[in-house]
């Protein structure tokens, strides 16, 4: 199955038993439905799918007084950039509904777009950089285990929050793990291989270039332990830097484009827990091709790893 | 009329005399937050409030205190908002003053952020369109958020959707301290309404009796019609004064917008202008002499008991 299969499907079976909700977005119930992602939805009858009029930042105020009121709201968006037009409102607005107890929940669903044929809109591909400004939840899926959590958990509980789709991976054969995945309470991290020499942490929607590397270093003895890591506000990076003293080495992925991200200070606060290890952070830099259409592929050169994993 | 004219006439008066009251404490410095008062917008406010039903909802702007005071009724329980000494407000926390809410009592929203409550407004509309609970949003707004795309986005939200809501303009010409003229091209609001398909209606001369039977009506049709209707109050914001120093030695006009107003005492507790542009003088001449002195001396009497003047 592939990846914008899954997720549709399981987005429409949470959606068929949701309590009062209203599922709204530009072109979510017709014409592509947000190429395919919100194709065929349907609520129970006093819930409501809606087709909106193009802007954004209102769209964003109006989940917010949906939730208010008691209704829960989803909003599907088409690309994350949109997003920027409803700062004012994911942070605004969120600081002020925020402080009362949340009895709706309002989940803004943007597909990311991390690859990089859409050419300038492809410069922003960082779900982090939302959460940071509007200390909000965020949510970045890859995987049928971490789709199935969030999905199940968060999208429809009181609150807000915001939970994005890989744009690269719509096409892509669903990644599942046969080993038991693990994960924190709040969805800040999961735990997909156990291996004792390397610890792996993916940030952003790196998830999939973690899992070919764990893969590739497996083939040369190296078991790795990966996970991927979540912008939730509440983090709960302890069992990660556990891990990463027992392997004693530890690399960070991160294919996101922000200059500041939480992968950075994920690294300090590794080395500061074991200096006596070793931490690595692949990140991308500022190039100016991230404002022309190009694959933009985030690669991880394997045979570099390997030198830095045996201190060659 | 859901009320009688002695009723709406206290009710306006109180809340003239309750900013009176709060700008003497601001003249003394008692705040450390800004609030913006709202004096000559009382007769929109007493309106709205009688005409919201109960299962209405309220979402104002930073200019917010005519609406807040109105559901509180007690000048003490507004101070200590804005001293923040909460004891007796109904909203969870303390908001200060561009925040102020109370959604136990239909104040659902507060945004300082101009045109902000617009659209939180339409998911509000929408959600009570959704419960079927013939119920509909008072969405408050001024002037200067015509100029927000929030504005515009939040009308077309709410025609398309066939969302009741009663989306009020506050206009007194002023947005901080340039006027319309000196900001921006006129806005004929009746043809952007127009274009909407929306219903437009212009209030002005601060009759309250007037303005409250009007808000009932556009509150109903906007139910019977499924539509929102859209409503630009003329007013004034009272409390302006005339700076003199050598820069200005004609004098310089200063618009009220925030915080104390020099030149508003409290030894005159209701009457600021002898004007159109001030509710109290517009709603005096609907009573004998002797029957406003008697509301006048009620209201005084109301605001004492709370051992405030």
């Amino acid at each position: 199955m592939k990846y914008l299969e899954y997720v549709n499907s399981k987005i429409k079976t949470i959606l068929a038993e949701a309590p009062q909700t209203a599922v709204y977005g530009q072109n979510i119930n017709a014409g592509s439905c947000i190429g395919g992602y919100t194709r065929g939805l349907q609520l129970p009858e006093n819930g409501l799918v809606l087709n909106t009029p193009n802007s954004e930042n209102s769209l964003v105020g109006v989940g917010f007084g949906l939730m208010l009121s008691g209704v829960n709201a989803v909003f599907f968006m088409k690309q994350l950039d949109f997003l920027l037009l409803g700062l004012d409102h994911i942070v605004n607005t969120h600081n002020i509904v925020r402080t009362t107890p949340a009895v709706a929940a309002f989940s803004i669903l943007p597909i990311i777009v991390d690859s990089g044929y859409d050419g300038p809109q492809s410069s922003l591909n960082t779900l982090s950089d939302f959460c940071s400004i509007s200390s909000t939840d965020g949510y970045t899926l890859t995987n049928k285990h971490d789709i199935d959590f969030v999905l199940e958990n968060f999208m429809l509980s009181p609150g807000f929050r915001i939970i994005g789709f890989s744009q690269r991976l719509i096409k892509s054969e669903l990644i599942s793990f046969d080993e038991k995945v693990t994960h924190s309470e709040n969805g800040s991290w999961f735990q997909y291989t156990y291996g004792s020499d390397m610890t792996i942490a993916c940030f952003n929607l790196s998830l999939p270039q973690g899992l070919l590397l764990t893969q590739a270093l497996k083939a040369k003895g190296i078991m790795v332990s990966l996970f991927s890591i979540n912008p939730v506000l509440h983090k709960n990076w302890q069992p990660l830097l556990l891990n990463y003293q027992n392997s004693g080495h530890l690399l960070i992925l991160d294919d996101t484009k922000s200059a500041s991200s939480p992968s950075q200070q994920f690294s300090f606060e590794a080395m500061q827990s074991y200096p006596h290890g070793k931490v690595r952070l692949e990140k991308r830099q500022f190039s100016e091709s991230w404002f022309v259409p190009s694959s933009d592929e985030f690669n991880i050169d394997l045979v570099d790893i390997s030198h830095w994993y045996k201190g060659i | 009329m859901t009320q009688d004219i002695k009723t709406l006439a206290k009710k306006l008066l109180k809340l003239r005399l309750a900013q009176k009251i709060i700008n003497e404490y601001y003249k003394k410095g008692a705040f450390r937050i800004p609030i913006h008062l709202a004096m000559g917008h009382e007769a929109i406010a007493v309106a709205v409030d009688t005409c919201a039903q109960n299962q209405d909802k309220l979402l104002l702007t930073h200019r917010n205190v005519h609406y807040n005071f109105l559901r509180m009724s007690s000048v003490r329980a507004l101070l200590n908002e804005y001293l923040l000494e909460r004891s007796t407000s109904q909203s969870y926390v303390s908001r200060g003053s561009m925040n102020l809410d109370n959604p136990l009592s239909g104040i659902i929203y507060t945004s300082s952020i101009l045109g902000n409550n617009l659209a939180v407004g339409a998911g509000v509309a929408l959600a009570q369109k959704m419960k079927k609970n013939n119920s509909i949003p008072f969405i408050l707004t001024g002037d200067g958020a015509l100029e927000e795309g929030s504005f515009y986005e939040s009308l077309l939200f709410l025609k398309s959707t066939n969302c009741p809501a009663v989306v009020i303009v506050e206009n007194n010409g002023w947005s901080l301290a340039t006027s319309i003229s000196e900001r921006r091209c006129h806005i004929d609001l009746s043809q952007l309404a127009k274009s909407l398909s929306i219903d437009y209606h212009f209030l002005d001369e601060n009759n309250v009796f007037d303005y409250v039977q009007k808000i009932e009506e556009f509150r109903s049709v906007s139910i019977t019609k499924n539509s929102p209707v859209l409503i630009e109050v003329k007013l004034s914001t009272l409390g302006h004064w005339i700076l003199q120093n050598q820069e200005h030695i004609n004098g310089k006009f200063i618009n009220y917008h925030a915080g104390p107003a020099p030149k508003v005492e409290i030894s005159e507790p209701f009457l600021i202008e002898e004007s159109v542009d001030d509710p109290v003088f517009v709603t005096q001449k609907y009573f004998q002499n002797s029957e406003w002195d008697q509301l006048k001396k009620d209201v005084v009497n109301e605001v004492m008991q709370e051992g405030l003047m």
